[in-house]
């Protein structure tokens, strides 16, 4: 399974009807795949959203085009995949408790040694609680690590788009803890 | 609060762990060894990459591709067969629900969607589950006005003329219009799968718009549809 190949090279031997090239690929970008489903809030259905994408990108190799990047044209299809999931839990969600799902605080690891675990938790649902539009922007510049390209095609947005994003998600974020940490000094008090 | 929000999230970041479960890639790869190999298409197949919709008379609509496509031109993703036997029902087209915003839809599919100034917002926006398609509709029952939108190839084009369609002219190109109800598939790329259960559709206007090519269906006069298509900025 291991393979030196680049991106470019697997896809063009996979779409000749290889599909040990496409395990490679598979097997190569998977870690980000579900990182990245399970980050834009696919939930409980991450396994499933990833097999999905998975499979859907390896039907639409014939659309891929060779001079972009492989990871930002898979990890959108992932996107949209979770995006679609994410809109039908919060929906159930709504239905049945008139909550939104958070983003699972589990998905901090538990063996290693968190520090101060608790404001990572309370971080991670000030993420969760930002509106969809900058929540995605937010994930996926800080959470995903994607620079500002790869984070505009995998959501498929405008660059400039996801920089006004980025700067009201963080701003937003900066507000929403600040009034938390004062409501539990007020509390304390 | 000292670090600044951009710093814990960079923290935040290290800390979160996600496993690729065991078993996904050979489920994956089961799926995949299964599925037909996704080979790149010819020039002519690359007019059908993503979305093709085919007009049939009514005879052919049972497979909309294949031998029954006798003549037909390629128009980002639309194809037609024409000397089919008139239609004689009266069509509605279906109309959307207000599933998505115009904001959402364009973030799925990965284009904004054209709205035409003469129309105004729409009543339903919805994004077809594989994000290739945004369709928008105005009023209901058989005032049901339709605009169908997707992402169509950047191949250079080439068209036959046919009798029962015709080029129109609009302000910023040419657009092809079917006056006279008829039968519309709407298949998968390897053309063997229905997207949408094949329908009757009233008058269309089909017409490029940048990328995106545009297809507008409704209880209209060419003048009309023509004025609307013109509209669409």
């Amino acid at each position: 399974m291991i393979s030196t190949d680049d991106d470019a090279a697997l896809v063009g031997r996979a779409r000749a009807g290889d599909t040990d090239a496409y395990a490679v690929l598979v097997h190569r970008h998977a870690p980000m795949a579900m990182r990245t489903a399970a980050l834009l809030g696919a939930g409980a259905n991450t396994e499933d959203v990833v097999q999905e994408a998975l499979v859907k990108a390896y039907r639409s190799l014939g659309r891929f085009r060779d001079d972009r990047p492989f990871r930002p044209w898979l990890l959108r299809i992932v996107a949209n995949e979770a995006h679609n999931a994410h809109r039908s839990a919060v929906r159930r969600s709504e239905r049945e408790q008139r909550e939104r799902p958070t983003l699972a605080v589990e998905l901090l690891d538990p063996a290693a040694e968190v520090v101060d675990r608790e404001a990572r938790e309370q971080l991670l649902a000030a993420v969760a609680r930002l509106p969809d539009k900058l929540r995605t922007v937010v994930t996926c510049s800080y959470l995903l690590e994607l620079g500002e390209a790869e984070t505009a095609s995998v959501l498929g947005l405008p660059r400039g788009t996801v920089k006004s994003r980025l700067s009201r998600g963080l701003g937003r974020l900066r507000d929403d803890l600040d009034s938390e940490t004062h409501d539990t000094e007020a509390g304390h008090v | 609060m000292s670090d600044t929000v951009e710093a814990r999230l960079g923290l935040l970041a290290r800390d979160l762990r996600v496993e690729v479960p065991a078993d996904l890639e050979a489920a994956v790869m089961a799926r995949v060894v299964s599925a037909p190999a996704p080979s790149r298409r010819s020039r002519a197949r690359r007019w059908l990459v993503g979305l093709l919709v085919v007009v049939l008379g009514a005879g052919a609509a049972a497979s909309p591709v294949g031998a029954t496509i006798l003549e037909w031109f390629g128009f980002h993703g639309v194809a037609v067969t024409e000397g089919q036997p008139p239609v004689t029902d009266e069509p509605t087209p279906p109309a959307e629900h207000a599933d998505v915003s115009l904001d959402e839809a364009a973030a799925l599919a990965g284009f904004t969607p054209r709205v035409p100034a003469e129309l105004g917002a729409p009543d339903g926006v919805s994004v077809s589950g594989d994000n290739l398609l945004v369709s928008l509709s105005w009023g209901s029952g058989v005032d049901t006005v339709r605009l169908d939108q997707f992402r169509g190839t950047i191949d250079p084009l080439f068209w036959k003329s046919v009798d029962e369609s015709r080029f129109v002219s609009l302000d910023k190109g040419d657009a092809l219009w079917l006056p006279n109800p008829h039968h519309v598939s709407v298949v998968a790329d390897d053309g063997t799968l229905h997207r949408l259960p094949p329908r009757l559709a009233a008058p269309t206007l089909v017409w490029p718009h940048g990328v995106v090519t545009l297809r507008l269906e409704g209880d209209l006069t060419l003048a009309r549809a023509t004025e609307i298509a013109n509209s669409t900025d």
